[in-house]
């Protein structure tokens, strides 16, 4: 057996210490390339959403590394992430790939559960004890290095847009990744993170005072920087603080519905949106409207909206925050994201961003 | 007491069902479906929602001259499956651009909350809409709606071999705006038309349920729809070919395409089987020429 699993953000090394704590084989998909986008393109249709296209061709290449059993992050409806591993298996299936397919539920209940319990069923026989054993342990290391991935990030975001030379920040944030990924052991890992956090706070600071933009979406397109063009490092580098609205613990601990303090969150966020939309949509279209309106309350510079073209909640946000921009005298940066290279006229429209929310700030534009 | 409902809402069977009920129980309503003229333009409305979407927003913000109300449900879900995510903000779109249109406008809206389904429930919402119609109340009601609704046609043994099935959104089926005239130009070609609308409901959805396994079921309703009209039109009953009508950017669409053409291509014996994707920009001629070389295929498998 042969474990994969898709890349969104630093997700792999919450992943990857899963299944090397419990002793289980694993493939890391590639780096999500060109290619990797042109699999997922051709395989699929104009109006798949881009996430999907990412997250298949993602699969594609672990499988010709030689991975034999495909682990997906599930969520539940209305958004097409719910169906996301019906249609990947799919056409998987009709590529003529032979494979093992295992979901991690987005919403634990009992349909949930006897799903797991039979795409585990050949997987159980091919594990260990001491595999099961390790299991508990290397849940518990997934997730503080994940803990300390996102600490790096948050950290990194920040940096960036004050350090004097922001690649050096990409390299020691590389390198902290890094070095949590290398760590196995409880005491290692929380050294290789401070060590990280330290090295990345004593970057030479210039005296520039940065921006404040949250960037709010569909959870993929937020988390991953393959999908959103790397708006995150773009904008660092024009000097902006980027703080994201979710991250990967946060879907997780919002699945599971056990984190009480995220249910309050949740309702909390609804009814911050409800002037504008008195209706759960579905998926983190309610929260983009709330979180947007927060952050003109405490005071953000502005909000960058990523969604994938074709995403049915987020366009409605879209709509939503287009009426709400003026209304709160905040600039929003809608960015429907797909595919081709937009990388150059990313770059004009997040530069010409900037000027608006720097004039705005130094009040040459109200 | 002029009342609208746009047109394009009309189409499904849960609303047309629920806009009976509430003929039955308020008098002197004059339901205006389509717009008279000149109409307000949405301000605020994504470029890149599906063409029906921005179809609905658009009629029902050209309505509010005529009317003095416009009811609009809020869909959540019929017959115990979901619609899609636009259906549940329609009415804060347009409620957002209703109030920023520069010409004030003073008809009122009403949004009942379609969200459950049983019959009886249907009534308790057909009642509480109605009061509010006609007392001109706030809006926002929360109850239920169910389109049990006993379907028509599709006998097994019925003739379908001069037929050519139309499965997609009702809307996009029966909308010749939406589908670009695809049904008028099948007509023009000396085809029947078969509709996925004319089967069961609970036929659609038992033979799509073949396909779900534990928590991986096609939960939208018209997902469940199409899989099951495509699924008789394949296995129960045959017609020549089917189409597949397709809004552009549309999720459950986009999805589904690739499930039915799986399918399709898993047959031993396919069906002429064809998508076709309708969208603002798309001309008449295109899907003439498409539809064109669709019929010559089916002609030439007779041939074969």
């Amino acid at each position: 057996m042969k474990i994969t699993f898709p890349h969104l953000g630093s997700m792999y090394i919450f992943c990857k210490a899963i299944a090397e704590t419990a002793g289980i084989p694993y493939v890391l998909p590639r780096a999500t390339s060109n290619r990797t986008r042109e699999i997922g393109e051709y395989s699929t249709n104009e109006s798949v959403c881009l996430p999907l296209k990412i997250i298949l061709g993602n699969f594609v290449e672990a499988l010709e590394d030689g991975a034999d059993t495909i682990m997906m992050v599930g969520s539940g409806p209305p958004c097409r992430l719910g169906l996301y591993d019906r249609i990947i298996k799919i056409v998987l299936g009709d590529m003529g790939y032979d494979f093992r397919w295992l979901t991690i539920p987005g919403i634990f209940n009992w349909q949930a559960f006897l799903q797991n319990h039979q795409e585990t069923k050949a997987l159980r026989k091919e594990l260990s004890p001491a595999n099961f054993a390790r299991f508990p342990w290397a849940l518990i290391m997934g997730w503080k290095k994940m803990v300390w991935c996102e600490h790096l990030e948050k950290t990194a975001a920040k940096m960036r847009a004050v350090a004097c030379l922001p690649r050096e920040v990409d390299r020691v944030f590389e390198k902290g990744l890094q070095a949590v990924d290398q760590a196995a052991g409880m005491t290692s890992l929380p050294k290789a993170g401070k060590e990280a956090i330290d090295a990345l706070l004593s970057i030479r600071k210039s005296e520039r005072p940065p921006l404040k933009v949250l960037m709010v979406g569909e959870l993929y397109t937020v988390l991953e920087p393959s999908i959103n063009m790397d708006i995150e490092r773009r904008l660092g580098y024009l000097g902006v603080e980027v703080h994201r609205s979710a991250y990967f613990s946060t879907h997780i601990r919002r699945g599971s519905r056990m984190d009480r303090k995220l249910l309050k969150e949740r309702e909390s966020l609804l009814q911050v949106a409800k002037p504008y939309l008195n209706y759960d949509v579905g998926a983190e279209c309610n929260f983009s409207v709330a979180e947007t309106i927060l952050a003109a309350r405490e005071g953000y510079d502005g909000v960058v909206h990523v969604y994938p073209f074709s995403c049915m909640p987020e366009t409605n946000a879209s709509t939503i925050l287009a009426a709400l921009g003026p209304d709160l005298n905040i600039p929003i940066l809608p960015m429907a994201i797909d595919r081709q290279d937009m990388g150059l006229r990313i770059d004009t429209l997040l530069e010409a961003y900037v000027d608006v929310m720097k004039w705005r700030r130094d009040g040459r534009i109200l | 007491m002029k009342i609208g409902l746009p047109n394009e809402l009309l189409h499904l069977e849960g609303v047309q069902d629920f806009k009976g009920r509430i003929d039955q129980l308020v008098r002197n309503i004059q339901w205006i479906h389509t717009p008279s003229g000149k109409n307000p333009q949405p301000l605020f409305l994504d470029g890149d929602m599906c063409y029906p979407f921005k179809k609905m927003v658009r009629t029902s913000l050209a309505l509010l001259p005529d009317v003095d109300t416009l009811l609009l449900p809020r869909i959540v879900n019929l017959d115990n499956w979901l619609m899609c995510p636009n259906f549940r903000a329609l009415p804060d779109i347009v409620a957002i651009n209703k109030e920023r249109l520069e010409q004030n406008i003073g008809a009122g809206m009403v949004t009942p909350l379609m969200e459950s389904c049983h019959n009886d429930q249907l009534d308790i919402l057909a009642n509480s809409t109605a009061r509010e119609l006609q007392t001109g109340a706030g809006h926002h009601l929360s109850i239920a709606a169910s389109s049990e609704k006993a379907g028509s046609l599709a006998p097994k043994d019925s003739d379908l071999s001069r037929s050519i099935a139309l499965i997609g959104h009702p809307y996009l089926v029966s909308d010749s705006a939406l589908n670009n005239g695809v049904p008028d130009i099948l007509k023009a070609c000396g085809y029947n038309i078969a509709l996925s609308q004319e089967i069961p409901f609970k036929k659609l959805d038992e033979l799509a349920g073949s396909r779900d396994y534990y928590a991986k079921k096609m939960y939208w309703r018209s997902g469940r729809e199409s899989l099951g009209a495509f699924l008789y039109f394949t296995e129960v009953n045959r017609p020549a070919g089917i189409i597949q009508l397709i809004a552009f950017n549309c999720g459950v669409d986009a999805l589904l395409r690739i499930e039915l053409m799986s399918l399709k291509n898993r047959m031993e014996k396919a069906i002429p089987f064809m998508a076709l994707v309708c969208d603002e920009h798309t001309q008449r001629d295109h899907v003439i020429t498409r539809i064109e070389a669709f019929i010559d295929i089916i002609h030439g498998i007779k041939i074969s």
